[in-house]
Order: C-alpha cells, then sequence, then structure tokens
C-alpha cells in the first residue's frame, strides 16, 4: 500500500524526489502519511479533493486483500 | 513543467554514454533522441588530448509507453496479473486489462476503474502539451454497463410514461447520466434533466404529459403562477396536495390577496 501511494504520487507530481510515504500500523488500521513539496500540495489533492479521493480509492482496493482499514492523509 | 525529458551524458564512446542514460532512464534507443555535443577524442597516444563523448539525450513523448509503464507499476504494487492491451480509436487510448479476477480493478460501480483512469490521465498527460484521452476497462465492463443503463433508462422511462409521473434515478457520474439522456433523448414522450450536485447528482426522466396535466387541473390564476417556474419540484408537491384540499384552498386564497 505504502508503495502505492508513492508510485501515485510521483506520477503526479513536479518534484518526485520530495515525495515521502510514512506508514503506521495497528492489527485493524494502516495509516498511511503523504508528504509532498508545498507547490505540489494542488497535484495530489485536485480540485475539491478529486485526486486525493481517486488516490484513497486505488489504496483501497489494494487493501481489499488485507481486510485492514487504509487511511491515507496528506500533510 | 510541461518540458520533455533531456539527460547528458559523458563517457569513452558515444555508445556508452548512451547505453547509460538509457539505462537511468530505463528506455530503449526508439524512445529517445540523442544529440552528439562533443566527439570523444582517443588523444594521441592514447594520453595526449583524450576527450569523451559528451551526448544529450531527449526523451521523445509517447503516451502510450508512458501509461503502459504506469498501469504496469500499478498493478506490480497492489499484486495485480493483469494483460494490459492499448488501441488507439478516434484519437483515443483504449487500454483493456485482461486477466483473471479482475474485479478489484472494477470496483463498486465501476469506482476504482475511474480513479484508475483519471490518474492514469493525470500521469500521462502532465509532461506533454496536449490534452491525450485515455479510456481505461476491463474486459468490455464499460460495454457491459453501458448496456445495462440503457436497458434501465428503457424501463424506468417506459414506467415514467404508463404512471404519468416523474422517475428519479440514483446518482451517477457525468459518463453514466449522459447515457441515460442519450437512451432517452429520442423519445418525444419524455423528457430528462439532472438534478443535485456531483456525486450525488442525479437524472430524472418526466414524461411530458406531467408538464400539462396540473396546468389543466388547477384554476386558472394558481397555474399560470407557477407554471413560469416549470414543472420540476413544484409541479409535483402541488398535484400532491391534490388529496388534501385544505391546503390548496389556504395557498389561492393567500395568492388572491
Amino acid at each position: 500500500m505504502k508503495e502505492l501511494v508513492e508510485l501515485l504520487a510521483k506520477a503526479l507530481v513536479d518534484q518526485p524526489e520530495a515525495v515521502q510515504v510514512t506508514q503506521k500500523e495497528t492489527d485493524k488500521e494502516v495509516l498511511l502519511e503523504l508528504r509532498v513539496a508545498p507547490e505540489d500540495m494542488g497535484k495530489v489533492i485536485g480540485k475539491q479533493g478529486k485526486i486525493a479521493k481517486a488516490i484513497r480509492t486505488m489504496v483501497k482496493a489494494a487493501a481489499a486483500k488485507d481486510g485492514r482499514r487504509v487511511t491515507v492523509e496528506i500533510i | 513543467m510541461t518540458q520533455p525529458i533531456i539527460v547528458e551524458k559523458t563517457a569513452k564512446t558515444v555508445k556508452e554514454a548512451l547505453n547509460a542514460a538509457l539505462l537511468e532512464l530505463q528506455l530503449e534507443e526508439k524512445d529517445v533522441e540523442v544529440q552528439v555535443l562533443e566527439e570523444p577524442n582517443k588523444g594521441f597516444l592514447g594520453f595526449i588530448g583524450v576527450k569523451p563523448a559528451r551526448i544529450r539525450v531527449t526523451v521523445k513523448p509517447d503516451p502510450l509507453r508512458d501509461a503502459v509503464r504506469f498501469l504496469s507499476d500499478v498493478f506490480l504494487t497492489m499484486d495485480v496479473k493483469a494483460e494490459i492491451i492499448p488501441v488507439w480509436k478516434d484519437q483515443i487510448l483504449h487500454i483493456t486489462f485482461k486477466g483473471d479476477d479482475l474485479g478489484i480493478l472494477i470496483g463498486r460501480r465501476g469506482d476504482t476503474l475511474d480513479a484508475l483512469q483519471y490518474l492514469t490521465n493525470l500521469a500521462v498527460n502532465r509532461l506533454s502539451l496536449s490534452r491525450l484521452r485515455i479510456v481505461l476497462d476491463v474486459e468490455n465492463y464499460r460495454q457491459r454497463r453501458e448496456e445495462t443503463l440503457i436497458r434501465l433508462a428503457k424501463r424506468l422511462g417506459d414506467k415514467a410514461k404508463r404512471s404519468g409521473t416523474r422517475v428519479v434515478l440514483e446518482p451517477m457520474n457525468p459518463q453514466e447520466r449522459r447515457i441515460i439522456h442519450t437512451a432517452l433523448q429520442g423519445d418525444s414522450k419524455l423528457s430528462t434533466f439532472s438534478e443535485g450536485e456531483d456525486p450525488f447528482r442525479k437524472v430524472i426522466i418526466v414524461p411530458k404529459q406531467e408538464i400539462r396535466r396540473p396546468r389543466e387541473d388547477r384554476p386558472h390564476g394558481f397555474a399560470s403562477e407557477h407554471n413560469i417556474s416549470g414543472p420540476r419540484g413544484r409541479t409535483r408537491r402541488y398535484q400532491d396536495r391534490n388529496g388534501l384540499p385544505k391546503s390548496i384552498e389556504k395557498d389561492n386564497s393567500g395568492y388572491d390577496r
């Protein structure tokens, strides 16, 4: 999941080297924190959060097998 | 932001420099344009005046390659095994996935497929000047869905005509709403429109008779006043109140004053 968020974010931003994803997990939940360069914030959030929503949808699909709740936060 | 990717490499020979650049870019020779900035010079006796080759490698824009690479990377991280089949049709890049158990790529009502399609379009168009449209599909899912929606539209259209009342569909995305509108466009007894805000915007099918009926039923002044604002919503409300004559009288007297 972490790799997926990283891959998606890097494909969207102008500064892929600034993309960072940290993963915090408990037995029931996975929290992924995405950090990008400040200028790239719009590229991972989008108008009305449309891009962020698409990223979350993809992560949710990838996590379906895993069975845990996955949250993606953009920081 | 929209510049092409350029890499400069220095090596003993042009060939070596090119190989180093291709390795770095993870591309093949056909994907790039090579410009020799400095020819190598072996020098005199191999040590005096030795000059390395310096080249500039420009990545040729190729949306198909970018899209396929992006998608195969995504599938790798998602642990999905799918064959990626790209086809150009009417200036649109159609990419179909084939494989077992690809329901995960479709999601609920195509949510996941739409998200992946959106992200693929963004990722591929990020570096190119022209905007290319990419449509993703899993083994005819979209076509099947379109057929289902057309059948649904016809069925609910018939229902609206039979009952003389409007039919409200469940929320749909713009593409799916368009399919419904188009399916009923040719029906002279029906009209369709959408109401609400995305992502809850829904199609409403209205029988044309419904538009006229309240006008005939109502007292004269009453009907003409409200017809200005069209048949939506209000029409229905007043029809419902037909069963409650008190409220109609009340409205009416208030209006006469």
